[in-house]
């Protein structure tokens, strides 16, 4: 029965010498590369997950569950093998096959980081981005992974003679598991990845300032993205009155060009553009009815102020409301029986609150202060209007009567965008922490405000209410959109340096030992490469990097690099990572379109070659000296 | 006569067989040494003017003359040389002592890149910032600067027996040029170097852009530091100040060109505790687990200092998790490498 566990000796053999670890067996490293690969699929499958803003900002999500029961797989297979070899009389030390005591430790540092990361996440809030692949928890999980999943690799390490040709069948648990160490630094790294952040893709004013449209409850749970996109700025949601639409403006950060779109508020289906040549547009509102949107346009080629239109959801029926050809407006906001429409212009110098019938007819200035105010919401009820007001140089939310009465102040701390919930008792609005801006609520006495996003590293925006008030619709993104050109040359350059770095260093570290099986250099760079390309849906780069695996394959049987033969060693060390990042120009050009000039995208080429050659002098120069010397006497 | 320049066989000398080569002297490997530091000083002569603004778009720079000219100089004592030894009856591609025909096509390259450059910029304009690094001219000029610089690296390599102790005066050459070879390297890869832009105390470093691109640089400049100091380390017991030439000077120098001079009493510091942890560990390839510790802290040695000064200068904007992860994952760098390096991969090694 005992055989039926691989690792496990059989009960009649007692432990001859304490000193002895128990028979491992490609079997045995066979069971635990499969088992860390389906542990590898669950790691990328929560990375999946939050990149595409289906995570929860808690600690239960079915993603962790993924993960977690797949490290227990794991886990309970290692542990169940230890304690009935313990039962057998092998010391604690010796308790696995060799190889596999380090992967035992590293179920025990996961085990423990599991549990440190629930309570760093319910004490410190939860990180995003780069901050969240760096936080101390996070990097023990990594420590982990990697102490797990290389058991195989270290057993085979010991099994396979070095200098041999093995096969598939005994290399299996070690490429495998090379693939998974591999993965799991290119998971952690993904801050810096040219398959995840295509930067040689874009201009500077697409990036930095994108931002997507995201959805929560109104107490800050449930976060989730309802757009992807890593070029526009995606900004100033609204919701149709019924819920079922979301109507959202989709441009380049301040770049004169930008359009409305509407999608359906369940993230289906392909939002459809509304306005087209209309310039510089920005904060559409509903008309109680649904059928009407009022917003802002500055009109084709024009850059020197806005006016006021309405039009129809499908773009028809457009109407100029403002016909000042002098200031600027923004924000527009109905009035619960549809038959006017506030906004804010700065016309007369100073920008104030206004309103005028919903044909344009008879505008009002409510707001005769001499400092700034903008963005107005109307109440539910109809009877105040709430603002963005400049006092003591910060801004502070405000209301005031349609009749232009009443200015009152909301609460002592600063904020902007005010937004009225549907039962008109709280505000939404934007509030500043530590420079970085998220959603936060507060009653509409001016008690109780909270932050709700608590996101240190994204900067959200536009925070509104939907129809039946559970929930907030709000947009986040990178916030600061002043990246120059070069700075985001730079940062995609050594994304490339970093990435290639790794693959051809692990490729290079199996190749000085043995001359893998054919296939094996392919499969390694499909699947990494393949794995990070789920993060941010970069399928479209797959051919590419499936055209590069076999060329670097068939340099691989060429060359037959080896370290006794230093040339091709750092030949192929050269020309793999050349081969790659051409192969992936390439194919950027023939679907997006290569941005960077040729001295970038040639010059990256390159120094990811350069990468490649330093790496290889690294292990075999000079080898014949090394040889000599580094064989000791035995 | 002929002893006053080094590296050329004595008149009466003749090759003994056509695979000879012209000896080589510990004072040859000093001067090229020498010549080529000068010519790197030129190089960031003409980095500081770029970065600082003194540069015409015109290829006729006073910059631009101190870095031809420095080359010039190393171009003629080598030229000179082999043309001496070609005279003596060596063949050409042994005209230099061992290690420095490379040198040689070092400086054809770096000529055929100048005339190469000179006509890029004319046709194609100036590049500005990142791209001015990674345009093919200036590559082909870094090449042709790397060959000339480790002639004495590749000299020395085949003279000084692995896991000896030399002294300073035969490895000076070595741990000079190896150490100018990677300012260069430090140089072409300014655009992400924490030495050069201190990201994580820049106003807006932290976008998610800037922290990436700032998590990287150190991630790429542990790589190519620890990359030098292991490589070193497995090959020979290195004398007292080594160490912190390999980890000081090149960030020392790439500090000129954004005028971040407070970081460098940082990078000495962080030499000085690796030069401790040498002494104190002892790491040699066969000790692995020595080995590795050694490739762990060193980077640990060198970030903490680096943010700590950081710190105190320009004040951290950088939350705990970014810059204790930064120093955490360049010392995973540093242990990757060790691992990849000490790791036995010859049967003969592992006696398990």
């Amino acid at each position: 029965m005992a055989t039926a566990i691989q690792g496990v000796i059989p009960n009649v053999v007692t432990s001859e010498s304490r000193e002895t670890y128990p028979p491992g067996g490609l079997r045995f490293d066979w069971i635990n590369m499969l088992l860390a690969l389906l542990w590898l699929g669950g790691l990328y499958i929560d990375g999946w997950a939050h990149n595409h803003g289906k995570v929860d900002n808690t600690f239960f999500t079915p993603w962790h569950a993924i993960l977690y029961s797949t490290f227990g797989l794991i886990g309970i297979f290692l542990t169940l093998n230890a304690v009935r070899n313990l039962t057998r009389g092998y010391k604690l030390r010796r308790a696995l096959p060799e190889g596999y005591v380090l992967s035992l430790l590293g179920v025990l540092v996961f085990a423990f980081a599991g549990v440190f990361d629930f309570f760093w996440h319910s004490v410190f809030g939860f990180e995003a981005n780069t901050a969240a692949l760096l936080s101390p928890a996070h990097l023990f999980l990594a420590l982990g992974f990697m102490l797990v999943m290389s058991g195989p690799l270290r057993s085979r390490w010991l099994s396979i003679p070095a200098g041999s040709r093995p096969t598939w069948r005994e290399a299996g648990p070690l490429i495998g598991s090379a693939i998974c160490v591999l993965a799991v630094l290119s998971f952690f790294t993904q801050f810096a990845h040219p398959v995840d952040n295509v930067m040689a893709a874009g201009k500077a004013s697409n990036f930095g300032s994108a931002s997507d449209l995201y959805l929560m409850n109104a107490d800050g749970s449930g976060q989730t993205r309802l757009t992807i996109n890593t070029q526009l700025a995606y900004i100033d949601p609204v919701i149709s009155p019924d819920g079922k639409k979301i109507v959202y403006r989709a441009g380049q950060h301040d770049a004169d060009i930008s359009d409305l779109f509407v999608m359906n508020a369940d993230g289906s289906g392909t939002p459809t553009q509304i306005t087209h040549d209309l310039g510089w547009q920005r904060t559409p509102s509903f008309s109680p009815d649904g059928k009407t949107i009022a917003f802002i346009a500055s009109g084709a080629g024009v850059t020197d102020h806005t006016e006021l239109y309405t039009a129809s959801l499908d773009g028809s029926n457009l109407t100029r409301l403002t016909t000042t050809p002098n200031g600027w407006r923004w924000g527009t906001s109905w009035s619960p029986d549809g038959k006017q429409i506030t906004y804010s212009s700065n016309q007369t110098g100073n920008w104030a609150i206004y309103t005028m019938n919903a044909d344009g007819s008879n505008p009002v200035r409510l707001t005769q202060s001499s400092t700034d105010n903008y963005g107005p919401s109307w109440s539910p009820d109809g009877k105040l209007i709430a603002f963005t007001g400049s006092q003591d140089d910060a801004e502070y939310l405000f209301t005031i009567k349609p009749d232009g009465s009443g200015l009152t102040r909301v609460g002592d701390k600063p904020g902007s965008l005010p937004h009225w919930s549907p039962d008109g008792k709280r505000l939404s609005y934007l509030g500043t922490v530590d420079g970085i801006d998220q959603v936060f609520v507060i009653n509409a006495d001016g008690s109780g405000a909270a932050n709700l996003t608590r996101n240190t590293a994204l900067s959200s925006d536009s925070p509104i209410w939907t129809p039946d008030g559970a929930k907030i619709i709000f947009t986040a993104g990178g916030h600061t959109a002043s990246a120059s050109e070069s700075t985001l040359q730079a940062y995609g350059i050594a994304s490339i340096l970093l990435q290639s770095g790794l693959v051809i260093g692990m490729l290079l570290w199996l190749t000085r030992r043995w001359r893998l099986p054919v296939g094996a250099v392919a499969l390694i760079i499909i699947v990494i490469n393949l794995l990070a390309s789920v993060f941010s849906d970069r399928y479209f780069l797959l051919p590419g990097i499936v055209v590069a695996a076999l060329i670097a394959e068939v340099l691989y049987a060429l060359l037959k690099p080896t370290a006794e033969k230093p040339g091709r060693f750092a030949l192929f060390a050269f020309l793999t990572p050349v081969v790659f990042y051409s192969a992936y120009f390439l194919n950027l050009q023939l679907t997006r379109g290569v941005s960077w000039v040729i001295h970038v995208w040639a010059g990256s080429i390159i120094m990811a070659g350069v990468a490649g050659l330093l790496i290889s002098f690294l292990m075999v120069w000079p080898q014949r000296q090394l040889n000599a010397t580094e064989r000791p006497a035995t | 006569m002929a002893t006053a320049i080094q590296g050329v066989a004595p008149r009466t000398a003749r090759p003994t067989t056509r695979e000879a080569f012209p000896p080589g002297s510990l004072r040859f490997d000093w001067i090229n040494t020498v010549l080529g530091a000068l010519w790197l000083i030129g190089i960031f002569i003409d980095g500081w003017a770029h970065n600082h603004d003194k540069v015409d778009n015109t290829f006729f720079t006073p910059w631009h003359a101190i870095l031809y000219s420095m080359f010039g100089v190393f171009g003629i004592f080598l030229t000179l040389t082999l043309t001496r030894n070609l005279t003596r009856g060596y063949m050409l591609t042994r005209a230099l002592p061992r290690g420095y025909s490379l040198s040689m096509l070092g400086i054809l390259i770096f000529a055929f890149a100048g005339v190469f450059d000179f006509a890029w910029h004319s046709l194609f304009g100036f590049e500005i910032d990142t791209e001015a690094l990674l345009s093919p001219a200036h590559l082909l000029l870094a090449l042709g600067f790397v060959l000339v610089m480790t002639g004495p690296v590749r000299s020395l390599v085949a003279r000084i027996p692995a896991h000896s102790s030399p002294n300073w005066r035969e490895f000076g050459p070595l741990t000079a040029s190896l150490t100018f070879t990677f300012a260069l390297f430090a140089f072409f890869t300014q655009f992400t170097h924490p030495f050069v832009y201190e990201i994580a105390a820049m106003k807006g470093g932290n976008s998610n852009i800037y922290q990436s691109l700032g998590v990287s640089a150190i991630l790429i400049q542990s790589a190519l530091t620890m990359g030098l100091v292991l490589w070193a380390v497995r090959r020979w017991r290195l004398p007292f100040g080594a160490l912190t030439l390999f980890i000081a000077v090149p960030s020392a120098m790439v500090t000129v060109f954004q005028d971040r001079m407070a970081l460098i009493p940082g990078a000495i510091a962080a030499g000085l505790i690796a030069e401790m942890l040498y002494l104190w560990l002892k790491p040699t390839a066969d000790r692995m687990g020595r080995f590795v510790l050694f490739g762990l802290l060193v980077p640990i040695a060198v970030y903490s200092l680096y943010f700590l000064t950081v710190q105190l200068t320009y004040r951290l904007g950088w939350s705990i998790h970014l810059w204790a992860g930064s120093i955490v994952m360049a010392a995973t760098v540093g242990l990757m490498l060790a691992f990849m390096l000490a790791w036995p991969h010859s049967d003969t090694q592992s006696t398990a």
